[in-house]
């Protein structure tokens, strides 16, 4: 025998491993990256819906009286419209330098001044860590064990919920609400979110009580088509429609500005770390910047495929996948800024081929179920 | 059990008259996962055995496709080009990738039968790619 990291295993492994799913290691965490295939579940979140275990993310807990300056201070979203309108915060929390240490959503309530962070598996530690050595008096982190949380996604989403919840569809999108299930700490979240460009939801809370609730929808939306999906599937859908992942897209050596996420950052806030470095780039321009590239011919470009405009190899694909809407490969690339001009042509090295491929504008897919994106 | 040969690199391969026929394994679709696209390998081209055939991609990765044993492309399965899916839901039959015109049928016994390869995939030794 070969020795192995000990993985990490969801409060939800076992019906995966009951519903025939093949798990891959994710950053530490053995997870289903696939049940029956990649392509039907793709479609089925696409056509009618699907669940996926995200138990692997952070849920991280602030609260006290100084949470929500902290919080601030430490991302570029405005907590403001959380406590405004009751919707959570998407934000990236930056280094100094405007490199990204993580894409993160946080829900607040301003009554009890707290405020739930959901993180990155893959990054959870660092996130954890870089919170405490920031902390500030009259605040208390608390990183949440024991837990576990799903997302339903797909234009079935809602109903498949509403016979099984009442008001979370009801909510609008990015609303949340918590939810009290029996026992006072049994209370869980439920997030009109989501990584997938579909309608749904998201729940977060005690490992048992999220482990009854995916029973139940499944048993629920079986009928109406609802798959159980893998990672597999997650990342092709997140693609389509454009949504970054951490450690491709976003590290801590690009900026949310270069990611060509400028919407993320809410510049009429106060300061926050990163901000300086984020308004001279704003300033001088960004000199790479992420831009989403379709291939005109067959090909399945991948992370790491060399983008070339006018002979010149200065691309560098973050993701690149075969699109089952489409049916087309999709890509994501920096390259210098100037070549980010929808209709552009360039290249894809792909196998030491040179694959032509034209830039466009995201999302590649726009799903039915939504009409906005993000 | 089948008139199939199979490779260490989960290729296998049929022998009719003298076309070798060459597709890849149930379990290697299966660790594939669904294949989104198959390289068309090039008629008349010489392959010797273990030289890469050409290549499929799947929605996850891409693999290579090794002659199982010597000789030219005599065909190739046409069918893939609309519907690479074949290789995942026929591996053995409509999912066959090329045919070789062998230089020599007996060289398929070097290649292990299908009784080897099971226990090939058992023993761990095909922990892969």
């Amino acid at each position: 025998m070969s020795a192995m990291t000990e993985l990490r295993q969801s409060p939800l492994h076992e019906l995966h491993a009951h519903a025939g799913a093949k798990f891959i290691d994710f950053y530490g965490w053995q997870l289903p990256v696939q049940y029956t295939s990649i392509i039907d579940e793709h479609l089925a979140v696409r056509q009618a819906a699907g669940l996926f275990d995200i138990s692997h993310m952070g849920q991280i807990m602030l609260e006290g009286p100084g949470a929500f300056d902290l919080i601030q201070h430490l991302m570029t979203g405005d907590l403001t419209r959380t406590f405004e309108k009751g919707l959570g915060v998407y934000g990236h929390m930056c280094l100094a330098t405007g490199g990204v240490i993580d894409d993160i959503f946080v829900y607040g309530i301003k009554e009890s001044k707290r405020f739930l962070m959901i993180v990155n598996g893959s990054t959870h530690e660092k996130d954890a860590a870089w919170l405490r050595k920031n902390v500030k008096s009259g605040v208390t982190i608390t990183d949440l064990e024991n837990r576990a949380g799903f997302a339903i996604q797909g234009p079935k989403a809602l109903a498949i919920i509403r016979e099984t919840l009442a008001g979370i569809a009801e909510l609008p999108r990015f609303a949340f609400q918590q939810i009290q299930a029996g026992a006072p700490n049994d209370t869980f979240w439920g997030c009109r979110t989501g990584y997938t460009g579909e309608d749904g939801a998201e729940f977060f809370g005690p490992a048992r009580t999220i482990l009854t609730l995916w029973k139940q929808l499944m048993e629920n939306g079986a009928a109406q088509g609802l798959k159980p999906c893998g990672l597999g599937a997650r990342d092709t859908l997140r693609l389509e429609v454009g949504y970054p992942l951490y450690g491709h897209e976003l590290t801590e050596d690009r900026t949310t500005l270069e990611a060509n996420m400028e919407w993320a950052i809410k510049w009429s806030k106060g300061d926050f770390i990163g901000r300086q470095v984020l308004e001279k780039q704003k300033l001088d321009g960004v000199k790479d910047q992420l831009l989403a590239y379709e291939l005109l011919e067959r090909g399945v470009p991948r992370q790491g495929a060399k983008v070339i405009k006018d002979g010149e190899p200065w691309g560098i694909t973050t993701s690149g996948t075969f699109s089952p809407s489409l049916q087309k490969g999709i890509g994501l690339a920096y390259a210098p800024v100037s070549w980010n001009n929808v209709g552009a042509r360039v290249e894809v090295d792909i196998h030491n081929k040179r694959v032509p491929a034209q830039v466009v504008a995201l999302p590649f897919y726009k799903p039915r179920s939504l009409k906005q994106v993000p | 059990m089948s008139n199939r040969h199979y490779t260490k690199s989960h290729e296998w391969i049929r022998i009719d008259g003298n076309l070798g026929y060459v597709g890849i394994s149930d379990h290697a679709q299966k660790e594939v996962t669904d294949v989104v696209y198959v390289e068309m390998a090039k008629a008349g081209k010489a392959l010797s055995a273990g030289e890469e055939a050409t290549t499929l991609e799947s929605v996850k990765a891409a693999f290579s496709i090794y002659a199982p044993v010597s000789g030219k492309i005599a065909k190739v399965n046409n069918a893939l080009e609309g519907d690479p899916g074949l290789i995942n839901k026929s591996p053995y039959e409509n999912g066959w990738i090329f045919a070789l015109e062998v230089a020599n049928p007996a060289d398929v016994n070097a290649l292990m039968t299908e009784a080897q390869y099971e226990d090939f995939l058992k023993s761990g030794a095909a922990a892969h790619h």
